[in-house]
């Protein structure tokens, strides 16, 4: 099912919680809602689900405006953060209790309940409560409430972040599996960058209720549309520095970057990733002030400017606090934002 | 969600309507009928319209009594009983073993039938073969006419009054005990302050909303005392009327000399010494709250 | 030193352990003396000294009691008025409860604010024009007229109202995307959810329902729709210095309920408790 936001705000007192947002979403894609808390990203969510009425523009499922339709008709499937599993029934009772609803016979639903519990993998749990399953369970038992009863859309809110470390990596895994399995459109809210990042198609970053950028996760990590999105995606946080252009050379700090490109002079404001840099003999001297192992990596800071700046070097290189490290940047890696703070180059 | 409809009402239709017939109709009509003098509920005939009602109250030396007594009534049972619930609480809340067996045992009055239990002590207070009298009597004292003498009516009404509400002060206090945490008292057992102390200066600030609380209602039961009179005496007041209440006093106007007016007066004095007693509880759990 | 402190604490907890079972026996001594004298001979009753318990049991005076007076009548009569009370006292609560927790209509705090004012209002101010009511209702003598005024409770509602509230938001949400109206809603989530408060306050109107006195004296005249606790103070007079008859009549007031809380403890503590520290 194909979702088309158009114009979708939603005004609480004066705030815009959603301004203006409009969207895109083709049949089957898994998209990812990301942005930090109070951006709007739960608020489009429950427009999305029909528990939150817009205050202008329009939702199309399809050809069809669903605009004004209640949840319950709306053919979707929602996920709570907090799951809202019924504490006093069984799993069971939990799955079935949507087909019941909507007039599903209980043999037949019973026997829906338990294709949809084997999809999720819990089908050995049919008879406890909710209060007897873990986390990582609870949130099998809710996927598999709201699929059951076959929607054409997916809403996920925060679906992993009732979650510890661990079992985060792995449910996202089986959101991601079911998702692909059931081939259903989905569309999750999460606030964080490496959940969106690792099982979206495409994410949507959202600041203040206005969308920032629509894209698919690789090209959006390397093509962020202003600087909010470029410091959202991506640990350690991309550096922010300052440069200047002259007869198309960057500088930054007087030391030489880049030569030959084609910007006009004048001082800009650019980001480096961490992980753009690479040691090199005769570039930049960085003076380390400090090491923080991550395993993979080395992650160094340095004074640049007055910014301290984070370089992600291999985790076998020796270095220690007041040594000296030579590195540059690799080609393409200066991102180059206007006064507006959108993207106009990578060099 | 956000669109409000009528539809609530449907589900609080019934609760309206009984609270309307049952409580707010009443209400209004009671302060209406304290107004009309000689009002009778058979007929509705009423001979005049004025504060009648409220000067016969007021010259009725009894209507004292009954306020007099219902003082001495709440002086006497509220502090008496929150004390001893408080130090029930204490030491129950202190007992390792046999915890739960003290609770089940204090809280039993609570739901006994003031009038069956009342039965029993006039027959414990009984000046010839009463258990209170023999047990007194095991100290040298001379049997004592609880229930004949007028000076002894009150101090037995206070007795049997204190026993039967002891037991929802305790109970609140248990539960507010729970909520003082643990650790509260390890520090002050590492700072090696004595016992007393831990009471004085831990437990009774802490149990401070409790203690307000409990005494409010207290104080707002006791001044509406009736079963506890009724059954202690028999359906009397005590010889001579020696322990007439507020409540007392309105029912026997109503019911036994239909004088519903003056009876629809009293309530009315009633009714505002509650509000006064209600709005001190609001003004005080409100600066709880504030807090 | 530690010797000292051995002697402080023995004397402390011997001295917690007195005044606590000194209380508890001051507050069971009226129910022990209650059954001990419903089972002894008139002759036993004046004894002095008075004996805790009787030689020989004479259950009889329970069976020249029971036959004393239509004590089955006044049974069956409290049991009515009890019962159905508390049905509908569970059935007004949940459903006002219900709409103040979940649903959104207009006046909604309003209608709230004056449910909670009515519990400034003392029953007994009531009671006078109540009975009016029933007279001109013509209800005098007559079931309704002892359970329709107490059918619904402001306090419990209150209570109730305050449990509803803490079940999740998104549970309704949720319940709502699957197709679930909110009567049904109320039904299968809320109620199945919050069972044992309610079951607390059905035990505690139960317990009130069972004790009511003066209502009942009030707007019944006759013998046959007299409940128990009316039945026990004409029966007082009746058999005025049968003490052991008037004791066996008393028991059968008080134990039912005694049963009933002895079993069901937790339950009737849960619900005075909650209730009472709402402040």
């Amino acid at each position: 099912m194909d979702i088309r936001i158009e114009n979708l705000t939603k005004t609480y007192g004066n705030l815009n919680a959603v301004d203006h947002m409009s969207l895109n979403i083709k049949d089957g894609e898994l998209v990812g809602l990301l942005g930090p808390s109070g951006c709007g990203k739960s608020t489009t969510l429950f427009m999305l689900s029909g528990l939150t009425t817009p205050t202008t523009g329009k939702i199309f499922f399809g050809d069809k405006d669903v605009t004004s339709i209640p949840p319950e008709d709306r053919e979707i499937g929602l996920v709570f953060q907090n799951y809202a599993l019924y504490p006093h029934m069984t799993v069971e009772d939990n799955i079935t209790f949507p087909l019941i609803n909507r007039g599903v016979k209980k043999p037949q639903a019973k026997e829906m309940a338990l294709e949809m519990a084997k999809v999720v993998k819990i089908d050995q749990l049919m008879n406890r409560k909710p209060g007897e399953l873990s986390g990582g369970q609870q949130q099998r038992v809710a996927i598999a409430r709201a699929l059951v009863k076959k929607p054409q859309v997916l809403l996920l809110d925060e679906p992993l972040s009732n979650l510890d470390a661990k079992l985060r990596v792995e449910t996202r895994e089986e959101i991601r599996r079911i998702q692909q399995e059931v081939k259903i459109t989905t569309i999750f809210v999460t606030h964080d960058q490496e959940e969106a990042m690792s099982i979206s198609d495409r994410i949507a970053v959202m600041k203040e209720g206005v969308l920032q950028q629509y894209e698919v996760p690789q090209t959006m990590y390397l093509n962020p549309a202003n600087i909010f999105v470029s410091r959202f995606l991506g640990t350690p946080e991309i550096n922010n520095i300052e440069i200047d252009v002259k007869d198309g050379v960057i500088t930054a700090d007087g030391v030489e970057l880049r030569r030959g490109v084609s910007l006009a002079d004048g001082h800009y404001k650019a980001g480096v990733r961490p992980e753009s840099f690479h040691v090199a003999e005769g570039g930049i001297s960085l003076g380390v002030e400090g090491i923080r192992m991550t395993g993979r990596d080395l992650l160094i800071f340095s004074k640049f400017g007055n910014e301290t700046i984070r370089v992600l070097v291999h985790s076998y290189m020796q270095v220690n606090p007041g040594d000296k490290v030579e590195v540059s940047v690799r080609e393409g890696h200066i991102l180059v934002f206007d006064d507006a703070d959108k993207l106009i180059g990578r060099f | 969600m956000e669109k409000k409809s009528f539809k609530g009402y449907i589900y609080l239709l019934p609760s309206i309507i009984i609270m309307i017939c049952f409580t707010l109709y009443p209400l209004v009509r009671a302060i209406v009928m304290s107004f009309l003098g000689d009002y009778s509920i058979i007929n509705g005939s009423y001979k005049s319209i004025g504060f009648d009602n409220y000067k016969d109250l007021f010259k009725d030396p009894d209507f004292f009594k009954s306020l007099r007594n219902t003082s001495i009534y709440v002086i006497c049972v509220v502090p008496a009983s929150i004390c001893l619930s408080l130090l029930i609480a204490v030491l129950i809340n202190n007992c390792k073993k046999f915890k739960a067996f003290f609770q089940t045992v204090y809280f039993l009055p609570y739901v006994t039938s003031v009038i069956a239990i009342g039965i029993v002590w006039r027959w414990m207070f009984n000046s010839n073969y009463g258990l209170i009298n023999y047990a007194l009597g095991l100290f040298g004292i001379e049997p004592i006419q609880w229930l004949n003498r007028p000076e002894y009516a009150m101090p037995a009404l206070i007795i049997f009054a204190i026993w039967k509400s002891m037991a929802f002060n305790i109970l609140i206090f248990l539960a507010g005990l729970q909520t003082i945490p643990e650790d509260i008292y390890r520090a002050a057992r590492i700072d090696s302050t004595p016992r007393f102390r831990v009471f004085t200066r831990i437990t009774v600030p802490s149990l401070a909303p409790m203690i307000v609380y409990s005494s409010v209602i207290g104080m707002i039961g006791a001044f509406k005392v009736y079963n506890e009179v009724f059954s202690l005496f028999q359906g009397k007041a005590g010889p001579a009327n020696s322990a007439i209440t507020i409540v007392y006093y309105i029912y026997d106007k109503f019911y036994n000399s239909y004088k519903y007016g003056v009876a629809a007066a009293g309530s009315v004095v009633l009714f505002l010494i509650i509000l006064a007693m209600t709005q001190i509880q609001l003004r005080v759990t409100g600066e709880k709250k504030k807090n | 030193m530690t010797t000292k402190r051995k002697v402080i604490n023995t004397v402390a907890g011997v001295l917690k352990y007195g005044i606590l079972i000194f209380g508890a026996i001051f507050t069971v001594l009226p129910f022990v003396w209650m059954i001990s004298s419903s089972l002894k001979t008139p002759a036993e009753l004046v004894a002095a000294p008075p004996s805790l318990f009787p030689e020989v049991p004479q259950w009889e005076n329970y069976k020249t009691a029971w036959a004393a007076a239509p004590f089955a009548r006044y049974f069956v009569n409290t049991l009515i008025v009890t019962l159905c009370t508390t049905c509908g006292v569970l059935v007004t609560t949940v459903l006002s409860a219900f709409a103040f927790s979940r649903l959104n209509f207009p006046g909604k705090k309003t209608v709230f604010a004056l449910f909670l004012a009515t519990l400034m209002i003392p029953g007994e101010m009531l009671i006078i024009t109540n009975y009016e009511t029933i007279i001109n209702l013509k209800w005098i003598d007559s079931y309704k007229a002892m359970i329709v005024p107490w059918i619904s409770s402001a306090f419990y509602i209150y209570l109730l109202t305050r449990f509803f509230m803490q079940v999740p938001e998104s549970l309704y949400l949720a319940a709502k995307v699957d197709k679930c109206s909110d009567f049904k809603y109320m039904i299968k989530i809320m109620v199945p959810m919050n069972k044992q408060a309610i079951f607390s306050i059905a035990i505690l109107n139960i317990i009130s329902s069972w004790n009511a006195f003066l209502w009942p004296l009030l707007v019944t005249n006759s013998q046959e729709m007299r409940v128990l606790s009316n039945g026990l103070v004409r029966f007082q007079t009746e058999a005025g210095s049968s003490t052991e008859l008037i004791m066996a009549a008393s028991c059968m007031l008080v134990m039912p309920i005694i049963i009933i809380y002895l079993f069901l403890r937790k339950y009737i503590i849960e619900g005075v408790t909650r209730g009472g520290l709402k402040g």
